[in-house]
């Protein structure tokens, strides 16, 4: 009976976007996608316009550099954990990297489709810096900066100490914003060297604080703390989209729960032993 | 013979800075049931969360099963089965299904699982519950579940925190029966708990916290012996032990 953790993931991602959905289609049928449409054009006609007449003293590449290392640092992880996984999961914590590691990759997915989104809308911009380096040539080095922080962030999780968490972050966004600062004004040559500096020495510093194998039950206080946060926007969504959905309080409580109500529970059990049928 | 748990100068917490545990030391024996007491934040749950691995020792080692969590996770994390204070269970899932979760994860074989789920819900009188979700009993249910999950597992080491809160009179004896079932069986119990009668009635040695340091430890005789109270019951030591360091830490 081996457990497929990674399956398990897969399954409570399933089941949370089933569960969300209604929600969102509630919200896409009000008036809100159209105050977004406007609200996104007015910026657009703004912002072509400022591109027309930029300062001269604008500082492109600070704000650019800044803008860019804050969406590299940041690296949510939906990990979907459950408060009772640090019971019934926890004699297979020595499998659980296999869940995480499908946890990290859809943070990288997302992570680095925003970080993309955001460097579509700065190249015009960064086009009129005068920078050596062209603006689709900086992409593949931007997505390696957003998998080493990724890295650095599973690192940053699995420190037992929250001083050194936090010092290491602080590190990281430091020596993020510097290597993204190289890369818009140096030679690409140079300035992946200065990264890759960087990086060596963000390992060496981060290697040192003790680290727990997986950060299990972080995460699930973590994944607590955000499905709250949902649970909590979801009734206010409800209630923009004009109240379609008849739902409160005690329905929202079932979010991300069931995969399928004709099999009660079975998901967990499936998905954690695939080939295992206890009934 | 070779303890199964051993605590050597534990110091931890959530901060350096604050440690919450100084210098612990203590081993628990495989067949034994220790007591773990100690007033409202003495670090009796900061040293469970140790002993389960849940955070990381500032000094000291930790030793289940002769391995710490870093040098042999598997061994450590199957050597010990964790009930606590408050039920967590899958809300979606029956009672019957977290059983049987419980035994996949400890890797129970069929038959061995089936016999002794029997056991347990006759024994904490859930057989008529074994298809309800767990979303839909009560607390003591629910710890019922928890405590069933545990013996599920047949571990050498049961680690409970506060066992017998919401538990009904019938549903404690059974914990407490099976509970010595187990002891004999050589598994060692390690129990935190407020509720000294019953400590005191089952417990072979007791270990009290106060301010995150181990003040005495021992068999309910040396504890007598250590206080001059002959005869005394253990929540009379309890007094006589935690008053005067109350005093000394001003708290």
């Amino acid at each position: 009976m081996e457990p497929d953790l990674e399956m398990l993931r897969r399954r409570r991602a399933e089941a949370w976007r089933k569960a969300v959905a209604p929600y969102v289609r509630d919200l896409a049928r009000s008036g809100f996608p159209t105050f977004v449409v406007l609200a996104a054009l007015a910026a657009l006609s703004g912002y072509t316009a400022f591109l027309e007449t930029v300062p001269p003293d604008f500082p492109i590449t600070a704000v650019g550099a800044v803008v860019m290392a804050l969406l590299l640092v940041r690296s949510p992880l939906r990990t979907h954990l459950r408060p009772a996984d640090a019971v019934f999961l926890m004699p297979r914590e020595h499998e659980m990297e296999r869940y995480m590691k499908s946890a990290r990759r859809g943070g990288y997915i997302s992570g680095s489709a925003l970080m993309l989104a955001a460097w579509l809308i700065y190249a015009p911009l960064y086009g009129q810096s005068g920078a050596p380096t062209g603006t689709a040539a900086l992409v593949p080095a931007l997505l390696v900066l957003k998998a080493l922080n990724d890295a650095g962030a599973w690192r940053e999780r699995r420190m037992a100490r929250s001083a050194a968490r936090r010092l290491c972050r602080l590190l990281r966004a430091a020596l993020t914003l510097a290597a993204v600062y190289a890369l818009f004004t140096e030679p690409l040559p140079a300035a992946l060297g200065f990264a890759a500096a960087a990086a060596a020495l963000y390992a060496a510093v981060c290697r040192l604080p003790a680290q727990a194998p997986v950060p299990v039950a972080a995460a699930v206080r973590r994944g607590s703390a955000d499905a709250a946060a949902i649970r909590a926007v979801l009734p206010l969504v409800h209630r923009f989209a004009g109240g379609r959905r008849n739902a409160g309080p005690a329905t929202l409580c079932g979010l991300g729960r069931r995969l399928d109500p004709a099999q009660p529970g079975e998901y967990i059990l499936d998905a954690v032993y695939a080939d295992a049928h206890p009934h | 013979m070779e303890p199964l748990v051993e605590v050597e100068e534990l110091s931890g917490g959530y901060s350096p800075r604050r440690p919450v545990l100084h210098g612990l030391s203590f081993s628990v024996a495989p067949g034994e049931m220790v007591g773990l007491l100690g007033l409202n934040g003495a670090g009796k749950s900061t040293t469970i969360r140790h002993l389960l691995g849940l955070m990381k020792p500032f000094a000291g080692s930790v030793r289940i099963g002769g391995v710490t969590l870093e040098e042999d996770a598997e061994r450590y994390r199957r050597s010990f089965a964790y009930v606590p204070e408050t039920p967590l269970l899958f809300d979606e899932l029956t009672v019957q299904e977290h059983l049987r979760l419980t035994a996949m994860a400890y890797g129970i074989d069929e038959s061995t699982y089936a016999g002794r789920a029997e056991r347990l819900l006759g024994e904490f009188r859930m057989t008529d519950k074994r298809s309800a979700f767990a979303a839909h009993l009560s607390k003591g249910m629910r710890q019922k579940v928890m405590i069933m999950n545990a013996l599920l597992a047949a571990p050498p080491l049961y680690v409970i925190d506060e066992p017998f809160l919401g538990l009904d009179p019938l549903a404690v004896r059974s914990l407490l029966e099976r509970l010595n079932e187990e002891k004999r069986s050589g598994s060692a119990i390690l129990m935190s708990s407020h509720i000294l009668s019953t400590l005191e009635a089952y417990c072979d040695r007791y270990l009290l916290l106060h301010d995150g340091r181990l003040i005495v430890s021992g068999t309910l005789e040396a504890l007598r012996e250590s206080a001059g109270m002959p005869g005394a019951t253990l929540e009379q030591l309890f007094f006589r032990f935690i008053v005067p360091e109350r005093d000394a830490y001003g708290t």
